[in-house]
């Protein structure tokens, strides 16, 4: 990236982490335009209902809150699974995921499995251990994770195991389940001026749980562990040997301009998300939006604090990247299905991973790593 | 006279054969020689691909068996339609020409968009397919049964695909001489006779070309399969083109991707000799 459009104001505005998503080693080579996190939504209308809250205590003899632990989140969607809670003459469920095979289901395995798996006393990476390059992917604290998944079609909508992004959005966003976790664009759906929702969801950090696997010591730690996931966000790079680099780059920052951001923010099926410390100020929502204030407080706190966390968690960026993720798809889709147990799936995408490493070179893959878990240990 | 001129105009023809047909496979045979992918340029490294394909990868064999049990069910399936609406439409009924029309119809949808469709009539919790059938207290699992799914995909392709079999079986009835039926008709001769011993053996070479277009076509099924399950649940409705699709075009693994490819079509081209042997000699006995 030409200095001069990193010392743009506007790129001053870019959060610690998207111009880490944007850069490679501290060197930024892409012009950053969306900012994306994986993040609980939920049905505030229902989890803020006392009667609601009642009916839950009753059955369960547990209080209904917005849930801080995987668990809970499963208690609570199991609870509101399969009735007519809203009052709609339809039936509702618990939670809308990205179950389907090859749509980045992989990234909903990961944000299931980061409260159980990411250790902050245990530094050196979250996928592979950094000096061995041996996968972690089938550690007892991903195995719990999908577990939990496997658990989960349980409480997804009729077909929600063959629900991509788009199904996902359409389901929360229109009112369908109680639940959701993922990108932005199931909850900005849900405050559109357009949906019967509106102003009835909120958000919260991703549930965490109440143990963590340390893979040093080899045992669980009974500790409650919650670690957000930065799903990374859209980049733009120009070609360097482009005869009209300039223009492009104008054109990349007119395109994330103040207004045209906060308009593309407004959309949920657009796919712009907040990248911008302004974009965390409520009154964006508020003023222009009509967001509840509340709702938009919660929002913007949400987001915000997931920059503020020492216990971050950035997508896999290394050489051969598409190889296993698929990997994970593949194995994890097996389980979903009942074709595999969590650890039989989990063994395989190891094995997978194994043999995709040894394709790849190690010295290749680990060198690569090395960038992605300076950022999770916030070295860089 | 000298007529080597002649050759010049072989050259369009025989240039168009090598980019479209010779150059591809050359290119497919080196590409599946090398570990080709988003990292690695075209390099060799001999026959590691082939290994890796025979010795260690079942998924392609799971695959390819998912494809040929599909495959064959729905051309099968598509034969027995297609025959029927055919041999419908043969006969002088009332409406013929708007039935000839209407059942090529599903033919002329483009495939994508009319799966996107399907996969909407399926959808478990949203589609009208399931919003009928709760009235009968049934809620079928379209999408997300491994034998249902398959199913899913079986009828998506009968509908898309029949009518190509109905339009070269019609065009077969329409061509059959006219003396045999007279003759079986002053013998006395039911319609079920009639079909079985006239009709059907006189249809017997035309079946036998239809049936093997049909399979090269449904062997290469992947739009359905991608649009309705990405090939889940799990791996429950993975077919080989589509497992190739994911090492080439997802995880950009070329040099893997070609070599399956290139495996698959020897394979494909042994056993449709074999297929096509054996309904000759099933179907042609004199």
């Amino acid at each position: 990236m030409p200095a001069k459009y990193i010392k743009t104001k506007e790129m001053k505005d870019v959060t610690k982490s998207h111009v880490g998503v944007s850069s490679w080693d501290g060197t930024m080579y892409q012009y950053p335009v969306d900012g994306d996190r994986h993040y609980l939504k939920y049905r505030k209308d229902v989890i803020d209902n006392p009667e609601m809250q009642k009916k839950y205590k009753e059955a369960t003899g547990k209080e209904l809150k917005v849930p801080t632990t995987w668990k809970e989140y499963g208690e609570m969607a199991k609870f509101f699974n399969g009735w007519d809670w809203d009052g709609d003459g339809e039936k509702e469920y618990g939670s809308a995921e990205v179950m389907k095979k090859d749509d980045l289901m992989f990234a909903a395995f990961f944000s299931r499995s980061v409260a159980y798996a990411k250790n902050p006393r245990t530094p050196g990476g979250f996928f592979f251990d950094l000096e061995t390059m041996k996968p972690n992917i089938n550690n007892p604290g991903f195995v719990e994770a999908l577990g939990d998944w496997v658990e989960a079609t349980k409480y997804v909508p009729p077909g929600g195991i063959n629900f991509g992004l788009g199904d996902e959005i359409g389901s929360f966003g229109g009112g369908q389940t109680l639940f959701s976790f993922s990108w932005d664009d199931a909850f900005i759906a849900a405050m559109q001026d357009d949906s019967p929702i509106k102003n009835k969801v909120g958000t919260a950090p991703l549930p965490g749980a109440d143990k963590v696997w340390n893979r040093v010591s080899g045992k669980w730690e009974n500790k409650y562990n919650q670690a957000p996931y930065i799903v990374w966000g859209w980049a733009v790079g120009v070609a360097k040997k482009s005869k009209v680099q300039e223009m492009a780059f104008d054109y990349l920052c007119f395109f994330s301009n103040g207004a045209n951001h906060q308009a593309d923010l407004a959309i949920g099926n657009f796919g712009v998300n907040p990248f911008k410390n302004s974009d965390f100020d409520p009154n964006l929502y508020i003023d222009t939006m009509g967001w509840d204030p509340e709702i938009a407080k919660s929002y913007t706190k949400t987001l915000k604090d997931m920059e503020k966390s020492k216990n971050r968690v950035f997508p896999l960026r290394v050489r051969g990247v598409f190889e296993f993720t698929s990997a994970v798809a593949t194995g994890t889709s097996k389980a979903l299905a009942g074709q595999l147990t969590p650890q039989e799936a989990l063994d395989e995408v190891a094995k997978e991973w194994e043999a995709i490493v040894s394709r790849v070179g190690k010295k290749n893959v680990q060198e690569d790593y090395a960038v992605g878990v300076k950022m999770e240990d916030n070295k860089l | 006279m000298n007529f080597k001129h002649k050759y010049v105009f072989l050259f369009p023809g025989l240039f168009v054969l090598i980019g479209i047909l010779i150059f591809p496979i050359i290119f497919v045979v080196r590409l599946s020689l090398s570990g080709w992918n988003s990292y690695n340029g075209l390099n060799f490294i001999g026959l590691e691909n082939y290994i890796r394909l025979f010795t260690d990868d079942p998924r392609f064999w799971q695959s390819f068996f998912r494809l040929s049990f599909l495959s064959v069910t729905t051309v099968i399936l598509q034969y027995v339609i297609g025959f029927a609406l055919a041999h419908m439409v043969w006969k002088d009924i009332k409406f013929q020409r708007f039935f000839r029309v209407l059942f090529l119809i599903p033919m002329m949808t483009t495939p994508v968009i009319m799966t996107v469709i399907w996969r909407t009539f399926f959808h478990e919790s949203l589609g009208p397919v399931n919003d009928i059938l709760s009235n009968f207290g049934m809620s079928p699992k379209w999408l997300t049964d491994p034998t249902l799914a398959k199913i899913t995909v079986i009828i998506v392709e009968v509908w898309q695909w029949t009518p190509f079999m109905f339009l070269l079986l019609l065009a077969g009835l329409l061509s059959l001489p006219k003396e045999p039926f007279l003759a079986a008709a002053i013998d006395g001769a039911s319609p079920i006779r009639k079909f079985i011993y006239v009709t059907f053996p006189l249809m017997a070479p035309i079946s036998i070309g239809a049936i093997i277009i049909r399979l090269i076509e449904a062997s290469k099924i992947m739009d359905t399969v991608y649009v309705l399950t990405s090939g889940g649940p799990g791996t429950s409705t993975e077919t080989s083109s589509f497992y190739i699709f994911i090492k080439g075009l997802r995880e950009f693994q070329m040099g893997y991707a070609a070599s399956m490819s290139f495996t698959y079509l020897i394979i494909m081209i042994i056993s449709l000799t074999f297929i096509a042997k054996g309904l000759t000699k099933l179907l042609l006995k004199d």
